[in-house]
């Protein structure tokens, strides 16, 4: 039996619907993907009648996140923060009983063509008052230079790269409001001294975040623990599969510890990998809700493993925000597959909280008048981060936030909380004023605004 | 201990370069075959990588990784992609064979993110851990002192798989009679056809061949760290620069470029390491710019 494999025009014509129907499916299930904007529902009487000082009653600010990208529920679940915690403040007054309406668009981590594009867009449409970061932290390194560009402002609520903050990169309508690289790194370092170590190699991503937290750590740890040694550094592609070669070439020269950056999913291909290769010193890595919920027994995670975080569940539940959110959060999914806020979303609400606090304190959106407040060293805003107010440097617009390091543990049979999760008993909270002088401030960022007087009211209180 | 240190790093480290390579073969080999038989740059390769993973984590989940059930949920997630790549290519993939190269990337493309979309319906954003057998846990300590790490017992598995998979493809296409139609396909599949072979079935099990192997890909190799929806354009970056460092549609160009490239990126990586991303696409611009038609491809007119 035999077929030619030549086409009838009856064939030719059943091919060319197969493939207008795959073109069609494909473009329906992008189009499916990239409309996952949020939108809060307003629920209490807000606007003008509510005495609000902007026009149609509202503030609008826009946003994306990685929802759909390789960051795996980091995003979602920072979006879910979002959708609890702007209806609660509108429900409670708005802000000076504006309703406040936050745009969320997907950035499918790691494409920043299409995060910048959606921000170019933004701009555009002139709908928004102000914008907060991106995921991207490579898009974060380029999206201040649009926004301040236009004439807003950008603060930066989850991409915590340094970059925009610092020389050459600051621009004054660029604001922090969450944990930086910077912070994360520093902090690292701070932990890392309390242990003893001295010899350490890194392992982080090869991307904007990654080396930029290699830096910030390599650079303070030299500073702050005399004799320390930077043994071997590597810089894994993001989703790399076979961490083995990498893992090798850190561990062989011998270091007290290794200390990474990695995350997500490359947290667990890190993991997974090191335990097989029979490795007992200690490693660190980014680790916080929801990847530390994949692990269910205590053999996923490897002996002497630490982490840091922008700030957990365990320390952030002691301040008055932080709570609030958290019984909030834990109300509506503590029984769902992320049952605590993850450290992404602490930081988003400080992020947006920072807004508040410059709206309510300036009465306007203007951000020349959020600079002048903020440059003029008496800004505070209720972050999660502070049993009290939270302070913003007036040199480089970051807010006095804190990461938590600390020793991660297997616990199991624990009804809300991650059976991975950080060991209060070896856990710190390192701040912004803890690892950052005024002095030095002024040296990594050039601020000619902001006077010693500023800059040395806001460091004491 | 079989090396001083210095020379212990770089033996551990050939090893896991070539753990690699065992598993860009198993990708690479599907694709590779599909190419050389039926001459369709298939993009999909990737997702059917993707489903492979995603099968096998489903079914570890309902019976476990145990050593027999591990072995089982390999071979039912592979049997499993097969079937989708039998129903691909009769929809879809046997019309495109004679189209042009471009026709060919958009619609494999269009089943990368309609498989992607699915995926993502089905299973969420969130990544996947799975455990591992119990006879594959752990590491072997090959080389140097406590501070070489143990080679992994699950690299030693990949490699031998890959092993395998390497001899079963060249017997098929060598040593059976079915082999010998997929070779004369390629060559002239008109011809063929008169001598009496059905060659839409054969291009059809060509390709269920394919995407068996890119389901055995994913249900083995995808499971050595977490598992997440990117793993599908990851994958099939490289497999492509295996195939095209290779030659297009050659098997044993596809085994050769696979070690040559873990190799290569796993020793870059003590060299190099801020360089370690581009290291496999510097391999690829070396072999093109010696021999464009790869290391054991054919040049056309």
């Amino acid at each position: 039996m035999s077929r030619k494999l030549g086409r009838s025009s009856r064939g030719r014509s059943a091919s060319r619907v197969a493939l207008i129907a795959v073109v069609v499916g494909a473009l329906a299930a992008v189009a499916a993907v990239s409309t996952a904007t949020a939108r809060p529902h307003p629920t209490a009487t807000l606007g003008k009648a509510a005495g609000c000082p902007f026009k149609n009653g509202e503030i609008r600010a826009f946003q994306t996140l990685d929802l759909t990208g390789v960051a795996g529920d980091i995003g979602p679940s920072t979006y879910r923060m979002a959708q609890i915690w702007v209806p609660y403040l509108n429900a409670h007054g708005g802000i000076l009983g504006c309703k406040l309406v936050v745009d969320i668009v997907d950035e499918p981590f790691p494409d920043v063509q299409q995060c910048l594009r959606h921000y170019r867009e933004a701009i555009a449409s002139n709908k928004y008052d102000f914008y907060f970061g991106s995921f991207n932290s490579a898009c974060m390194a380029v999206l201040p230079s649009l926004t301040n560009k236009a004439g807003k402002a950008v603060i930066a609520n989850s991409a915590a790269d340094h970059q925009p903050f610092f020389n050459p990169k600051f621009q004054k309508y660029n604001f922090h409001g969450a944990v930086s690289t910077f912070l994360e790194g520093r902090g690292v370092a701070v932990f890392a001294k309390k242990e003893g170590w001295k010899r350490v190699s890194t392992i982080t991503p090869n991307f904007s975040y990654g080396q930029d937290i290699a830096r910030a750590f390599v650079q303070y740890f030299k500073k702050i623990q005399p004799g320390a040694k930077i043994l071997a550094q590597q810089f894994p592609a993001f989703g790399e599969k076979n961490m083995a070669p990498f893992i090798n070439a850190v561990v062989a020269p011998k270091p007290d510890a290794v200390v990474g950056g990695e995350f997500s999913t490359d947290i667990l291909t890190f993991w997974k990998q090191w335990i097989a290769a029979g490795i007992k010193i200690p490693n660190l890595t980014l680790s916080g809700s929801p990847n530390l919920e994949l692990i269910t027994s205590a053999s996923q995670l490897p002996p002497n493993s630490f982490g840091f975080l922008r700030g957990d569940y365990s320390v952030l539940k002691k301040t008055p925000i932080g709570a609030l959110v958290s019984k909030l959060y834990i109300a509506k999914y503590g029984h769902s597959s992320h049952p605590l806020p993850s450290g992404w979303a602490y930081a988003w609400v400080s992020g947006l909280q920072m807004a508040k606090g410059l709206i309510e304190k300036t009465k306007s959106l203007d951000p020349n008048a959020w600079v002048k407040l903020v440059e003029g060293g008496k800004f505070t805003f209720q972050s999660p981060y502070q049993t009290g107010s939270t302070s913003v440097d007036p040199i480089n617009h970051m807010a006095n936030t804190c990461v938590t390091v600390g020793h991660l543990i297997f616990v199991k049979g624990t009804p809300v909380q991650t059976q991975a999760r950080y060991d209060p008993k070896n856990e710190i909270s390192v701040c912004m004023n803890d690892i950052l002088t005024p002095t030095e401030a002024k040296q990594i960022t050039t601020n000619p605004r902001v006077s010693a007087a500023a800059a040395q009211y806001a460091y004491t209180h | 201990m079989l090396l001083g240190t210095s020379g212990a790093i770089y033996g551990i480290q050939i090893l896991s370069g070539l753990g690699s390579a065992a598993g860009l073969f198993l990708v690479a080999s599907g694709l590779t075959l599909i190419f050389g038989a039926l001459r369709v740059i298939n993009f999909a390769h990737g997702s059917l990588y993707m489903i492979g993973a995603y099968l096998a984590i489903t079914f570890s989940g309902k019976i476990g990784f145990g050593n027999y059930t591990f072995f089982a949920t390999v071979l039912v997630a592979s049997i499993l992609v097969a079937l989708i790549g039998l129903a691909a290519e009769v929809t879809v993939f046997r019309r495109i064979y004679q189209r042009t190269v471009l026709t060919q990337l958009i619609v494999t493309f269009a089943f990368v993110l309609i498989i992607g979309g699915a995926m993502r319906q089905v299973y969420g954003t969130q990544a996947k851990l799975t455990g591992t057998p119990p006879f594959l846990k752990g590491g072997v300590h090959l080389f140097g002192g406590s501070s070489v790490p143990d080679f992994s017992i699950y690299q030693i598995f990949l490699i031998a798989l890959a092993g395998v998979v390497a001899i079963a493809l060249w017997a098929i296409l060598y040593k059976t009679n079915l082999g010998r139609d997929i070779r004369a396909a390629v060559s002239d599949p008109e011809l063929l056809s008169y001598s009496g072979v059905n060659v839409r079935i054969l291009f059809t099990g060509v390709f269920m061949l394919g995407c068996f192997f890119a389901g055995l890909a994913g249900a083995t190799y995808g499971q050595q760290g977490g598992v997440d929806l990117t793993i599908d354009v990851q994958v099939i970056l490289r497999a492509f620069v295996i195939i095209v460092i290779g030659g297009l549609g050659s098997l044993r160009g596809a085994l050769v470029a696979s070690i040559l490239v873990g190799v290569v990126e796993a020793l870059g990586t003590l060299w190099v390491p801020k360089a370690s991303l581009v290291i496999v696409f510097a391999v690829l611009v070396a072999v093109l710019a010696v021999r464009p038609q790869g290391l054991f491809g054919t040049r056309t007119a």
